[in-house]
């Protein structure tokens, strides 16, 4: 029964001018970000520039934040970004004194001695910060340092540069052949070529699929109330389970299969430029990177859009949707080239840069693995909903409570 | 007059309100996650073109909405007060009210010390408000589908975002922050044509197509 629903609602899919114009914006979006890449090309010597990239060396990455924060602290004036769009914090007095608090540990000084030496060094070109004492005191560890900086990202209200998560984004430094040879190195074998634009592909594509499905799922919530064949579907011998389920799978499907084609398009590009380079290519790169990376942002972007629809009869599902994407759009531009959190739609904006991917695995795991069960508990709930409004129950009309006592219409 | 002003009151009520205090709501909460004091005229145009311009797609897109019932809009289409009329009624409100929102918020970021030129940042986020809202109308005109409306201005906004103005050129949305305010033209002039195009597709549909897309718009 669930396969044979399936098929017809994969029909109806293809019947319906949403999904047409959810592929179009979906191909639209992927010729114009990514169709076009160019291949990566072993570094030669002697180039003046080869990039820049984030040092990973820990005393750099300490000494470059200390730096900014001191220069923010001297200013009273720090930038944050908490969903990714400036904001200025200036901070009364007394939350100041905490962070005086929390650089005096991370330099060694005593607070009132930190406090003179940061307006004596910004005051005069004489003494240096070294001088003044204004650098990370000897025995500090690296771990540390990130706990006294997650204190200093709490006082300013978060979204600042000081996230223990991203303080390797304050200490940017030019890379040098050798770094262009590892990263080179680093995508041929660790990537074998095809996984490094398989994370690229996912965090374009990323971007558009976890919004793009809750757009199909409110017009297929939506078709049989302005059909009015709601009633007529309640009163079919097939159970809610399998008429939401198939309809949601279908939708999964029916997202999946463009997604999959372009990246085998990739995938060939790849075996293409790869075998004149004499490189292993992994052909199913695109596919782990859509099932493991892709797959659950569609999927809970579909099931906001099922369970909203079903709950309320109403297109605030796209809402809802469009007010979480775009805050977690904006807050990804911090960990843009990679890094991750907990964000609905992970960032990993550079080819390569393996390293960080790596480091930062079990983080997207966990990340996708909330998003996939969360997705499947609000489809479950989309359920039981259709299962209440079955027997009667919450039909709703547009009003949650008018209609309490309603009969059954099954 | 006075049938046309009592339409204008419900229209304000039933129909726009929704719209109209999700617009306050989301304009009242843009201090709480970004900054809206002491800003610079690139940052500021950054809050007006990237996140206030949005409520456009709000007020505009939703004026169809109440026809969406092939039993409702046969109704409103016997009665002797023609549909366009009560659509640009709806949109002459619509209008009106995005015009004072995004005023309100311009005054908001001048009293919070934000240096900016006012009455261009004031057009420009107007002209892209009524293009962003205009696609979603015309949208809804021809798909008759609340998702497609909503969901072709929304991804123009993120094309805006990445390739954007390389790609759009006189249609980028967010142009104010690099000073220039020429697409800003274009875009008022196309969010008109929009509009145009939407209320009056309607006419060249039933015009122009067999009566079978007219049963149940062109879905």
């Amino acid at each position: 029964m669930l396969l044979e629903l399936f098929l017809i609602e994969c029909k109806r899919i293809l019947k319906c001018s949403t999904y047409y114009v959810l592929i179009i914006c979906m191909l639209l979006f992927y010729i114009t970000q990514i169709g076009n890449f160019e291949m990566i090309e072993k570094p030669v010597q002697g180039l003046d520039d080869y990039g820049t990239r984030y040092s990973e060396d820990e005393n750099i990455i300490m000494d470059e934040t200390l730096k900014t924060i001191i220069r923010e602290f001297s200013a009273n004036s720090y930038v944050t970004y908490p969903i990714g769009f400036y904001k200025e914090v200036i901070l009364n007095e007394e939350k100041q004194l905490k962070i005086a608090g929390v650089l005096a540990e991370v330099t060694g000084l005593k607070k009132d001695d930190l406090i003179s030496a940061i307006d004596v060094y910004y005051s005069s070109d004489v003494p240096t910060r070294e001088e003044l004492g204004l650098t990370i005191k000897e025995d500090m560890t690296y771990e540390y340092f990130k706990e006294l900086m997650d204190q200093a990202n709490q006082i300013l209200g978060g979204g600042s540069r000081y996230r223990s998560s991203i303080l390797q984004t304050n200490a940017w430094v030019p890379m040098t052949y050798e770094d262009a040879m590892r990263e080179y190195n680093s995508i041929v074998y660790n990537d074998h070529l095809s996984g490094a634009f398989a994370r690229l592909f996912s965090d374009y594509m990323g971007i558009i699929l976890t919004i793009l499905p809750v757009f199909l799922a409110v017009t297929r919530g939506l078709r049989d109330k302005r059909a009015r064949a709601n009633q007529v579907i309640y009163s079919r011998a097939a159970s809610s389970f399998n008429i939401i389920i198939s309809r949601y799978l279908s939708m999964l499907v029916m997202i999946m299969v463009p997604v999959l084609l372009m990246g085998g398009w990739m995938t060939l590009q790849c075996v293409y430029n790869g075998s004149g380079e004499g490189i292993f290519v992994d052909v199913f790169a695109f596919a782990k990177y859509t099932f493991g990376w892709l797959l659950p942002g569609i999927m809970i972007s579909t099931s906001v859009g099922v369970f909203l629809t079903e709950l309320t009869e109403t297109a605030i599902g796209i809402l809802v949707m469009g007010v979480w994407w775009f805050a977690s759009i904006f807050m990804g531009i911090v960990t843009l080239r990679g890094g991750y959190s907990l964000n609905l739609i992970p960032r990993h904006n550079t080819l390569g840069n393996y390293q960080i991917y790596q480091e930062n695995f079990n983080i997207l795991a966990l990340n996708r693995g909330i998003y996939t069960l969360a997705a499947i508990i609000l489809t479950v709930a989309a359920v039981y909903i259709y299962s209440m409004k079955r027997k009667g129950k919450l039909i709703i009309h547009g009003k949650i409570s008018s209609n309490r006592k309603s009969q059954s219409k099954a | 007059m006075a049938r046309y002003l009592q339409i204008g009151k419900v229209n304000l009520r039933l129909s726009l309100l929704p719209s109209l205090l999700l617009s306050v709501v989301l304009l009242h909460l843009s201090p709480l996650v970004m900054g809206v004091e002491n800003l610079d005229a690139s940052r500021t145009a950054a809050v007006l073109e990237m996140f206030v311009a949005l409520i456009g797609i709000i007020l505009i897109t939703p004026i169809n909405l109440p026809e969406q019932n092939k039993d409702i809009r046969d109704l409103v289409e016997a009665k002797y007060t023609s549909i366009t009329v009560i659509l640009l009624i709806r949109l002459i409100e619509a209008i009106v009210s995005l015009a004072i929102l995004i005023g309100g918020y311009i005054i908001f970021l001048r009293l919070n010390h934000c240096s900016f030129p006012q009455l261009q940042f004031y057009l420009g986020t107007l002209a892209e408000a009524l293009f962003v809202g205009g696609i979603g109308f015309c949208a809804y005109s021809i798909f008759n589908q609340i998702a497609i409306a909503y969901m072709l201005p929304l991804v123009y906004y993120i094309v805006s975002i990445s390739p954007g103005r390389k790609l759009l050129k006189d249609f980028y949305l967010f142009s104010m922050r690099y000073g220039s305010y020429r697409e800003k033209f274009y875009l008022a002039v196309a969010g008109v044509i929009l509009i145009i195009f939407g209320l009056g597709y309607p006419y060249i549909v039933k015009r122009f197509l067999p009566r079978r897309y007219l049963k149940n718009g062109l879905v």
